[in-house]
């Protein structure tokens, strides 16, 4: 039987295949992490093959038809609709997560600032590394959106030959450019993939240093507000002044750092000294 | 440099406006420019006191007993009110 996984905090939709070529495309989305606190409805959906095209009918009654890819799309749409009814009126930060008892570290960086190589050196090294992409601010807390990390072929050669080697063995679907991009299950190093609401206790700005000396600073509440008003949140459709004020208590509780990447190894080190 | 608005003006709250408080100020949302401002705490003061038919002049000197202050500060008020009104968040109203 071919079956996926999507997951979002209070839903798993288990969606059967009709073949392994479209499942080989679909389960890109797969997710299984453990989401605790939360009820979780369970749903099942099966797609077919009708004419050479998938049809799939999803629990809010829209029926996608087309490619296995077209649905993979459309399957990715429908995860960010649901969570953001899930967590009406709330914002979301784009940036990866790191949770420990503290509560969690919101890692953000622009593009090409080694964000996912990092955390993905973090998860293999057994941290709690449960998103990539999005933390959704809900009060006083994030929920880290749950979705697997994921893996431009691009990265590869930054990191040891063996997590590499484990990251090839993901599902992978190639961008515009050609080029492999890979769902990694944070779990997939043995770590665990736990998602949990809490408080957020740090906030670390990237900048790129790579391959070079990692160093870390704290940073003013105004720097980290116009970085992250800038290109770093998802505002809800209604109630955009409410999810600003509660991100701005949210970055007042919080301690922000600025952080240059370097050498992985010695990045992981100058992280933990923040949040050991 | 003369000041933009006379002690005796009034000022309201532009309409359309979503503002809610934080721990170290306040969030305006302005909807139909999909603009957001953040003011501090003395600004916030300010932009409360405007929609309850307060003068300049009468702003400032609750500024003066809130804040203890020895001088009534109608000239920090008057700026305030100033980036207030070209920030679009309040304006002029008549008694």
């Amino acid at each position: 039987m071919f079956e996926v996984e999507l997951r979002t905090v209070r839903q798993k939709l288990r969606i059967t295949l009709p073949d392994a070529s479209s499942h080989d495309e679909i389960r890109f989305i797969d997710a299984r992490p453990q989401v605790e606190g939360f009820d979780c409805e369970i749903s099942a959906i099966a797609a077919e093959r009708s004419s050479g095209f998938l049809e799939l009918r999803l629990p809010t009654g829209y029926l996608c038809e087309g490619t296995a890819g077209y649905l993979l799309g459309e399957l990715h749409r429908y995860h960010m609709e649901e969570t953001r009814r899930e967590f009406p009126g709330c914002a979301m930060l784009h940036g990866g997560t790191v949770t420990t008892d503290e509560g969690h570290t919101v890692v953000i960086g622009a593009k090409g600032a080694g964000k996912t190589t990092f955390l993905l050196h973090l998860a293999a090294a057994g941290w709690n590394v449960p998103a990539d992409e999005h933390i959704i601010i809900n009060g006083a807390e994030g929920v880290p959106r749950p979705r697997t990390l994921r893996v431009k072929e691009g990265s590869l050669p930054v990191l040891s030959s063996a997590i590499s080697d484990q990251i090839r063995s993901c599902p992978a679907i190639r961008d515009w450019a050609g080029l492999r991009v890979y769902a990694v299950p944070p779990d997939l190093f043995g770590g665990v993939w736990t998602i949990r609401s809490a408080r957020i206790a740090n906030v670390v700005f990237l900048d790129p240093n790579h391959g070079g000396r990692s160093d870390i600073r704290r940073m003013s509440l105004d720097e980290a507000f116009e970085i992250i008003f800038r290109d770093n949140v998802i505002l809800p459709e209604a109630g955009k002044a409410k999810a600003f004020a509660e991100l701005r208590n949210l970055l007042l509780g919080a301690k922000l750092w600025r952080f240059r990447n370097g050498d992985l190894d010695h990045a992981e080190r100058v992280f933990y000294s923040i949040i050991r | 440099m003369a000041d933009k608005f006379k002690n005796t003006d009034m000022f309201t709250q532009v309409s359309g406006c979503e503002a809610v408080q934080t721990a170290d100020g306040m969030v305006v949302y302005q909807t139909d420019k999909e603009k957001v401002h953040y003011l501090n705490s003395t600004a916030a003061i300010v932009y409360e006191l405007c929609d309850r038919h307060q003068t300049i002049d009468g702003i400032a000197r609750f500024m003066q007993t809130m804040y203890e202050l020895p001088d009534v500060p109608t000239a920090e008020v008057h700026d305030c009110i100033a980036s207030l009104v070209d920030q679009g968040v309040i304006e002029t109203c008549s008694r």
